[in-house]
């Protein structure tokens, strides 16, 4: 007797399922309607760009098959490093002509590497991002800076338990804090879809001009001082601009992107450290 | 109770109809009851404006040199309506700005002006601060951040009191000139900021974004996207220049300095003030940066007034310079013979008083030359006397005292002209004595003056009448096409006094500087003939005011000035140096044509 209502509820189910599908589907677009950018919905849209990941993951493994993945990523990681040394080294060689006499010294670890690669792109939406196969499983946090062996890329901006979505350098609302290589010239480095990339906020008499690479500053809260973010097109002084804005050539070619490598030093541990000047000549 | 299958359907089915029920409710409610709302909202969130400050003008002195400039300074905005109660947003910005949550929300709760009107959260920020709030925008929806102007002055000349400074817009002021303005903006509030803040305010320009539901903006909007979109750019403001002379400003604020008192050089051909200082004063980067209420008190409770410009907001008694004004109505109205003499035993007995001249064995007999070259107050008791309070008062308006001179600055002192309108007024009708003349005859009692009036006085003595409005603009300059505007100067006449009156009173102060027994042969240089005089103003509060006021060459005065040293002690001894140095740099750096030592005889 059971059995038969049993067997006679599924096969109500069964014939019913339409119904059931229409049901749930109403009831997660009340649940939608009402709740718009809830942590859960969030999470759904995180877990759905997971697994598309791992498929895209499966497939572009096939297709570098042919490949030595690991060797070349492993030269890629030594390329972006050396960079990273070469940068903080001229910095270090400019500052020593700079700071001789004042009893100043900066402390800088070396930066630890992660190397990613990008699974796609989403570059036409806001924020401008690509999306690297690896999240909060390989330790990746917010906001940790992303570069390639030409210099900043973008900076960490959502974590997946296994991606990351990467926002751009290229991005609206990106900014950085910059100053010019080898000078005192400090700004904001942002983009703009009508300007491109530009250096904003500098003084109109600043000494600048063609050619001059443009890195981060030793104010910057994120990112380490001296890396590369784009070479000064040429000083613009605008009629109505109280100060100059400088366009900017990213250093970084956008174009194709494959790899890029996480900074997973924290950013307490590159900030500029005084020493006593107290202690003598 | 078991329902038949045709009930379940039903209920079902029923079920089914009543959540389409609600659904479909929902829709109706947004779109029909509350659709304009949102769609206003939407729109409002949408498209944001970007306001765009205009480049305010510069500050340049008369050969363009640029004295007050603009740097970049960092502020902070948050948008009321959509700055999103994060704690973790609130922490990133109140770490930045060295404060509180609680702080920061209170104070976008006090200064709300509506959801979309962006609330000033953080002035002048450090270059550290706003890279941080830059970098992680993404994660601060609603705060937006600003490269905004500060002042500074960089070039040596301080002169606080004459540039003036730029402070917040009151509401008063937005209410009044708000269509260029917004809140947060800074305005001239003193001097020349003030004065023409009209010219080098410039026009604000505007941009359109468009922002997605969380504020991050997703593209500049342009006329593409409808006309009311297209972008127009800020007009900036123009130059002001200054008649200024910055190198002889500097020069004075350096001598001046540890002094109380000041100088003010006007150019005789026109009226421009070549140098006005005043000290002590205060560094005007006080004002460009965030005034702390300390900082504010320590300026307002100084028992030195550094805020208060000593040549143009304060008055003082002239003394013995006012003499010129004795002797001029005197002259004019036939009261003077200057070939009458007076004897000066030292002291002149007036209704069972004595008045001393400064002088303790007396000056023996003067003529007017006489007394104007030695300063004898005793001729001028008696003269004075005999001039009367009517006629004095009368000849000493003709000169603009008692009257703003109308230099363009706000704040301007009239000082004190009396009249027998006001003695009757401030003691009773006849309730005054006649005695109150002497003292007026030399500058002192109620008279009262402002340094830079003093200064006026000499340039109309040196052109004989013919004088000018002293004045700070000489032109203003549009800096991206070089068009330079000069400004007319006013002209000021000091009619009903005749040519021997003139020269008569040039004389005596010719003497006062080249004479054998001259009272600032101190103010003497090598090269260059001038003429002035002293003044030693008594006053209650302490040692006497020295005052000196002059111009150069004698010849063709290309120069007139006024030096005053509070609590100097006397005027050749406090004064007359000053205006030597003002003179010898003058020649020095050729800034004014010398004539030949004019008469020797003088002597």
């Amino acid at each position: 007797m059971k059995t038969a209502l049993l067997d006679r509820s599924n096969e109500y189910l069964i014939s019913r399922r339409e119904y059931f599908t229409l049901f749930a589907a109403i009831v997660a677009a009340i649940a939608i309607l009402f709740n718009n950018d809830a942590p859960q919905i969030d999470a759904l849209r995180g877990l759905a760009v997971d697994r598309l990941a791992l498929l895209q993951e499966k497939l572009s493994w096939f297709s570098r098959l042919t490949q030595s993945t690991e060797e070349m990523s492993a030269l890629r990681q030594r390329a972006t490093q050396l960079m990273l040394e070469n940068s903080q080294l001229r910095e270090a060689y400019l500052e020593n002509f700079r700071l001789r006499r004042l009893l100043e010294y900066r402390e800088r670890t070396p930066l630890q590497l992660r190397s990613a690669r990008v699974l796609f792109a989403e570059r036409s939406r806001t924020p401008n991002t690509v999306v690297i196969d690896l999240g909060a499983r390989q330790g990746m946090r917010v906001n940790m800076p992303v570069v390639t062996p030409d210099g900043l890329a973008g900076k960490i901006y959502k974590v997946n338990a296994r991606t990351s979505l990467v926002q751009l350098l290229l991005d609206r609302n990106f900014s950085v804090s910059a100053r010019s290589q080898g000078g005192r010239v400090l700004g904001i480095v942002s983009w703009s879809e009508t300007r491109g990339l530009e250096m904003t906020g500098v003084p109109r008499n600043a000494v600048i001009k063609a050619g001059d690479m443009v890195v981060t500053s030793d104010y910057s809260a994120l990112y380490p001082p001296g890396l590369r973010i784009g070479k000064v097109i040429a000083p613009s002084l605008e009629k109505g601009e109280p100060f100059m804005r400088i366009p900017l050539e990213p250093a970084v070619r956008f174009d194709r992107l494959e790899e890029l490598f996480v900074i997973t030093t924290p950013a307490e541990s590159f900030k500029v450290t005084v020493a006593d000047s107290s202690s003598g000549d | 109770m078991e329902l038949s299958l045709e009930a379940k359907r039903r209920l079902f089915t029923g079920g089914l109809a009543f959540l389409f029920l609600i659904l479909l409710g929902r829709f109706a409610y947004v779109q029909l009851f509350r659709g304009e709302q949102f769609l206003e909202e939407a729109n409002k969130n949408r498209v944001r404006v970007i306001e765009v400050d205009p480049p305010r003008g510069l500050i340049r002195d008369r050969f363009g040199e640029v004295l007050v400039e603009n740097s970049p300074a960092y502020a902070v905005y948050a948008m009321p309506g959509e700055i999103r109660n994060s704690p973790q947003a609130y922490e990133i910005i109140s770490a930045a700005l060295h404060t509180t949550p609680a702080e920061i929300k209170q104070y976008i709760a006090r200064n709300k002006r509506g959801n979309f009107v962006p609330v000033k959260i953080g002035r002048q920020i450090d270059f550290a601060a706003f890279s941080l709030l830059n970098e992680r925008r993404l994660e601060l929806t609603g705060v937006d951040f600003r490269t905004e102007s500060r002042r500074t002055y960089d070039h040596g000349v301080k002169a606080p009191h004459l540039f003036g400074y730029l402070s917040e817009i009151s509401d008063a002021e937005l209410s009044l000139f708000g269509d260029n303005y917004s809140p947060g903006d800074l305005i001239g509030k003193k001097g020349v900021e003030r004065q023409y803040e009209s010219v080098m305010r410039g026009v604000k320009g505007h941009r359109f974004v468009e922002v997605d539901a969380l504020g991050r903006v997703i593209r500049d909007l342009t006329e593409e996207d409808g006309e009311r979109f297209r972008s127009n750019p800020p007009e900036p403001g123009k130059d002001v220049l200054l008649g200024l002379d910055a190198s002889l400003q500097r020069m004075l604020e350096a001598e001046l300095t540890g002094k109380n008192g000041g100088a003010v050089v006007l150019n005789c051909k026109n009226g421009d003030v070549l140098a006005l200082v005043s000290k002590p004063d205060f560094d005007p980067e006080l004002f460009s940066r965030t005034l702390t209420p300390e900082i504010w008190n320590r300026l307002l409770n100084d028992p030195n007034k550094p805020l208060y410009d000593r040549m143009v907001q304060s008055v003082y008694p002239p003394g013995s310079t006012f003499k010129m004004i004795t002797a001029i109505a005197g002259l004019e109205t036939g009261l003077i013979n200057p070939n009458e003499t007076v004897f000066c035993p030292g002291y002149y007995v007036f209704g069972g008083r004595t008045f001393e001249c400064h002088k303790k064995g007396g000056h023996g007999t003067v003529n007017l030359l006489g007394a104007l070259e030695q300063s004898c107050n005793v001729y001028f008791y008696r003269m004075g006397f005999r001039v009367g309070l009517e006629h004095w008062s009368d000849y000493a308006a003709r000169f603009g005292f008692g009257k703003v001179t109308g230099i363009d600055l706000s704040e301007e002192n009239a000082g004190l002209l009396p009249t027998v309108a006001y003695l009757d007024r401030r003691y009773g009708k006849d309730r005054w004595s006649k005695g109150m003349m002497l003292n007026l005859a030399i500058g002192q009692g109620d008279l009262l003056v402002t340094p830079l009036q003093m200064a006026v006085f000499a340039m109309t003595i040196a052109n004989e009448g013919h004088s000018f409005k002293p004045r700070l603009r000489r032109s203003v300059l549009d800096p991206f096409t070089g068009t330079e505007e000069f400004v007319e100067p006013d002209t000021v006449e000091v009619k009903g006094i005749r040519p021997e009156t003139w020269a008569l009173v040039k004389r005596g102060m010719f003497l006062v500087v080249n004479g054998s027994r001259g009272t600032a042969v101190r103010s003497r240089v090598e090269g260059l003939v001038s003429a002035g005089k002293t003044g030693t103003a008594q006053n209650p509060h302490g040692e006497p005011h020295g005052w000196f006021i002059g111009f150069a060459p004698f010849d063709d005065p290309q120069v007139a000035f006024c030096v005053f040293i509070e609590n100097g002690g006397s005027g050749s001894g406090a004064a007359a140096p000053v205006a030597r140095k003002i003179l010898s740099f003058l020649l020095e750096n050729k800034k004014l044509t010398p004539q030949l030592e004019a008469d020797e005889a003088a002597d």
